[in-house]
């Protein structure tokens, strides 16, 4: 047994897998798709792929890092929370109790990511683990809002804050490895103090709160092209070079969706929103686990990835069906949304299948 | 094993994400070798690093394999001191552009 599977209760990612597994059956209905089942989980495709499998994975990576019992418990309660809102998704009865319970239990795992941090903060106060610290907060904040019954799109500029502030800090503590340029460390600061602020504004006017946090998107994005260790490991081999085109490519879509957020704010539905939507949980949120997949399963699992070629297959699917995806919402074209939507899930389940392979050839690292 | 053959072992152990091996990046703080058994003291750069248990296991088979049967292995990870760029080599450095 290697030494992160005596550490890490890995089984407690389960719950998260199955969150994912229904969150693409939620969002094929939400395309819309016709499917024989799974209609009451529609509304959940949000609450399932962000609170039930992001936060999930994220709290487990961030446990893994403290490496103390007690952080585990704010997985457990995550993925619990995921558990309860798939018996609200699937159930005939009672549906609002599983989901009011799986929304408190998400708000333990968001109280228990932000203890994680607050402990890594004491042990090592610097400002990339602040903003991932402010990420948990955020995350706190989204499953505080379910918890008292406000719509998805009400959490959504609170995710959408957990999860680029979480990329952000993690690519700012990699900068270090590079020499510093002059004022890009303050560009940095400000484009995450306009985060920040775009999530206390959404409670106000939603409208000024996606204009400001499509600035930042933006600003945050060209920093990252210009800036990220992934200029220089691109021109690296194998796995180090993969993971740098998928950083590259997911911060153009970070642009991207920021420049949406800012030329179409304020939407709460329809086309424009799911381009403001998608463009950052799957071009970039999406393509960042993609890039960090091959890195972070060995760190959790203690199983090799045998890194192939092939990997850039779900990559170059992804980014083709999200354009497509794209493309299609300002044309109006709804067929063309659909099949996008669709191959965005293909995309994922292909990565999915091609890392399972890949951590098959590759067995346990202790045997090495 | 000599110090030299530790850190040569050591060298193989790449951090994925930046491409450059544990050595070069700076995360070696000291060695211990005897006659049968070898002892590594590493840093992290960070302590919100998931990657250390995976680091840690890595460099151990990098020197069972080196070291032989018989040869009692331990890599320890230490926080003090911290990580500092000022630690990679000028090796690691010119691969990073500095």
């Amino acid at each position: 047994m290697s030494e992160q599977e005596k550490q890490n209760p890995i089984f407690l990612v389960i719950p998260a897998l199955l969150s994912l597994v229904f969150a693409l059956v939620a969002g094929l209905i939400r395309l819309p798709w016709e499917l024989p089942f799974g209609d009451n989980i529609a509304q959940l495709h949000g609450a399932l792929m962000v609170s039930g499998f992001l936060g999930t994975v994220i709290a487990a990576e961030r446990a893994s890092a403290l490496g103390r019992v007690w952080a585990w418990l704010a997985v457990a309660a995550n993925g619990l929370g995921a558990l309860m809102a798939l018996a609200g998704g699937a159930s005939p009865i009672a549906q609002q109790f599983f989901l009011q319970v799986g929304a408190a239990l998400f708000v333990l795992g968001g109280i228990g990511l932000v203890c994680i941090f607050a402990a890594i903060l004491r042990r090592e106060t610097t400002f990339f683990n602040a903003i991932m610290g402010l990420g948990a907060v955020a995350y706190l904040f989204a499953n505080l809002l379910l918890l008292a019954g406000q719509s998805i799109p009400a959490a959504v500029p609170f995710w959408s804050v957990f999860l680029v502030a979480t990329i952000a800090g993690e690519r700012l503590e990699l900068n270090r490895f590079l020499r510093p340029r002059r004022g890009s460390g303050a560009v940095f600061g400000l484009a995450v103090i306009l985060l920040a602020a775009s999530g206390i504004i959404a409670l106000f006017d939603r409208s000024v709160a996606d204009r400001v946090m499509g600035f930042s998107f933006f600003v945050l994005g060209a920093w990252l092209i210009m800036n990220d260790i992934a200029r220089r490991t691109v021109r690296m081999s194998g796995v180090t070079r993969y993971t740098a085109i998928c950083l590259l490519s997911g911060y153009v879509w970070l642009i991207v969706s920021g420049l949406s957020l800012l030329t179409s704010p304020g939407e709460l539905a329809g086309s424009h929103y799911d381009v403001n939507l998608h463009t950052l949980y799957v071009g970039f949120v999406l393509t960042m686990i993609f890039g960090h997949a091959p890195i972070i399963v060995p760190a959790l699992t203690g199983k090799v990835v045998d890194y192939r070629g092939h990997f850039f297959l779900p990559l170059i699917l992804l980014h083709a069906s999200l354009l497509m995806r794209v493309g299609a919402n300002h044309a109006q074209w709804l067929t063309g949304r659909r099949w996008g939507g669709l191959l965005n899930e293909v995309a994922l389940l292909l990565f999915l299948g091609v890392m399972v392979a890949a951590v098959r050839r590759g067995g346990r690292e202790s045997a090495g | 094993m000599t110090e030299s053959e530790i850190l040569a072992a050591l060298g193989t152990v790449l951090d994925p994400e930046v491409g450059i091996d544990i050595v070069n990046l700076g995360l070696i703080v000291d060695l211990d070798s005897g006659a049968d058994s070898v002892g590594v003291r590493m840093i992290m750069t960070s302590v919100a690093c998931p990657m250390h248990a995976h680091l840690v296991s890595q460099a151990e088979a990098a020197l069972r394999k080196a070291a032989g049967p018989g040869v009692e292995v331990k890599v320890e990870v230490v926080t003090d001191p911290v990580w500092t760029p000022e630690r990679m080599s000028d090796e690691a450095r010119k691969k990073l552009g500095w």
